[in-house]
């Protein structure tokens, strides 16, 4: 089928007009589709994402908490994400997608991590100091690290304190809050939880040029007291 | 001298009808962005560049190209952050873009704004009518016992003490951070039945914003009663839930839309834009001396 020039000026005008006039609107629904999937999917919380979902559940970015650990032989650390991680933290927090949460968990794995705070039972104020790049005893495996991040002591009942540490393993949980209205009960519920292998060692076997058992070998335990 | 000053106000209020609804809206939207404009300062910086630009030079604001550019900066800025950033944000994208494709005609502007306040709730009222929470009361509840920004109401209103306010929020803070399992939140005997009214009007309200809005082209009584519903509705929201952001776009969209024999709902908007400022008075300060 063949269209005249007309025709064709005649179509494209049609189209322009039609554009220029739910343009504006099928963007806003075409977002909302999109929230309103993401939302059952992957957890998007209702407030954020363009769904106009805001003041509808008490289950917004501000309400949930996400928490990492770091495993590492028989210890278990609570991780403070590192100030340029942030964004990507609160992004994880609203949208606690498989894939967002892995890309977090990725770059804490390549990092390396020392203690920041010894929680002696019942105190808890034990500061420690920051990386020290001798442990390593090679200037590049710290500087390919991109920064060191901090780890909170999380077992208080350990009496060694590691100064630097390997983690084998990272876990993040994401937490959500519930409201019950008839008790007046706030409580805080796990969402979903996710775990991905320490990638830091790697990172020192290649650098250094030595195989990985050799390396795992002569750093073990990874928590280096 | 009564009659001097009736005349006046007579003129003005004429002046103020034949205002045509494309400049208006298109100065208020740039008050919006530079006050309630993204809070991001590579967002900030050229949105507000702009703004200046277009209120200093007024015939620029009536470009087509110059509100694409101000789309363009804001849609630049948003869309990376559409997970984190408030809906309003987004709105104001749209917005923005409405406003670079209507510069050329007035009914394009009102077609525009019409859709987009109308599809804005529907979706509001969808997310609120399918959470459980919502309907039973509770979301208002816990919102009225722990938001900053419910605080004037909590007070003056529902009676809440701002003792308890501030003990429900650290009890909210010890959860979400995992400190304590569980709290429980004190509120007010008014505070139960006070939410699920609100939760009652809020459910109904942005229904029948989405339906008249969204119907007004083709049923006379959504024409006649749509900015009924949408003044009410900005009238009782806002000033508990100060977000005068989202009340500003809100009344600007609705000014935008009114046609050429609705001057008195023209009016009414522009007074509730201006009128939204005393919602951000500390009134709970003012009226309770604490």
């Amino acid at each position: 089928m063949h269209l005249s020039r007309q025709q064709l000026a005649r179509f494209s005008r049609a189209q322009r007009r039609s554009l220029q006039r739910f343009l504006p609107v099928s963007l806003l629904v075409g977002v909302a589709l999109l929230h309103h999937w993401l939302v059952i999917k992957d957890g998007l919380t209702q407030w954020k994402g363009g769904g106009f979902g805001m003041f509808s559940t008490v289950d917004s970015g501000g309400t949930r908490a996400i928490s990492v650990f770091a495993k590492c032989g028989e210890w278990n650390f609570r991780v403070s994400i590192p100030a340029d991680l942030r964004g990507r933290r609160s992004l994880a927090k609203r949208l606690p997608s498989e894939e967002i949460v892995q890309l977090m968990l990725k770059d804490l794995s390549r990092r390396v991590w020392v203690v920041e705070r010894y929680h002696a039972v019942p105190r808890r104020q034990t500061q420690l100091g920051p990386l020290d790049s001798l442990y390593l005893s090679h200037d590049d495996l710290v500087s390919a690290g991109r920064g060191a991040g901090r780890i909170e002591e999380w077992r208080p009942d350990s009496t060694a304190v590691p100064s630097y540490v390997i983690p084998v393993r990272f876990e993040a949980e994401v937490y959500r809050l519930e409201y019950d209205i008839s008790a007046r009960t706030i409580r805080r519920t796990l969402h979903s939880s996710y775990s991905r292998p320490g990638e830091r060692l790697e990172i020192m076997a290649e650098l250094a040029g030595l195989p990985l058992s050799q390396l795992a070998r002569n750093l073990a335990p990874c928590c280096k007291p | 001298m009564l009659q001097a000053v009736t005349r006046r106000l007579e003129r003005a209020i004429h002046e103020l009808h034949s205002l045509d609804p494309r400049d208006v809206s298109a100065r208020l939207t740039l008050l919006l962005l530079v006050l309630y404009g993204p809070g991001y300062w590579d967002l900030s910086v050229p949105t507000v560049m702009l703004a200046a630009a277009g209120m200093t030079i007024p015939p620029l604001a009536r470009q087509p190209y110059f509100w694409g550019a101000l789309t363009l900066i804001q849609a630049v800025g948003v869309i990376p952050r559409v997970y984190v950033i408030d809906n309003h944000k987004v709105l104001m994208v749209y917005w923005c873009l409405a406003l670079s494709l209507s510069m050329k005609s007035r009914a394009l502007l009102a077609h525009h704004s019409r859709l987009l306040i109308g599809w804005c709730f529907l979706f509001a009222a969808y997310w609120k009518a399918v959470t459980p929470g919502f309907v039973d009361g509770s979301f208002l509840h816990f919102t009225m016992l722990t938001d900053t920004r419910f605080t004037g109401f909590a007070q003056i209103v529902a009676g809440i003490d701002a003792g308890v306010l501030d003990e429900n929020r650290s009890a909210l803070r010890s959860t979400v951070s995992g400190d304590v399992a569980s709290a429980r939140l004190l509120d007010s005997r008014f505070a139960g039945p006070l939410a699920l009214s609100m939760t009652l009007w809020t459910l109904v309200s942005e229904v029948l914003i989405a339906v008249t809005f969204l119907l007004s082209k083709w049923i006379r009584l959504a024409r006649n009663l749509r900015h009924v519903v949408l003044a009410q509705f900005v009238c009782f929201t806002y000033p508990v839930a100060t977000v005068v952001g989202f009340g500003w776009l809100l009344t600007i969209m609705g000014y935008a839309q009114t046609g050429r024999m609705e001057g008195r709902s023209r009016i009414v908007f522009l007074g509730l834009f201006l009128a939204m400022q005393l919602f951000l008075v500390p009134w709970e300060r003012l009226v309770l001396g604490k």
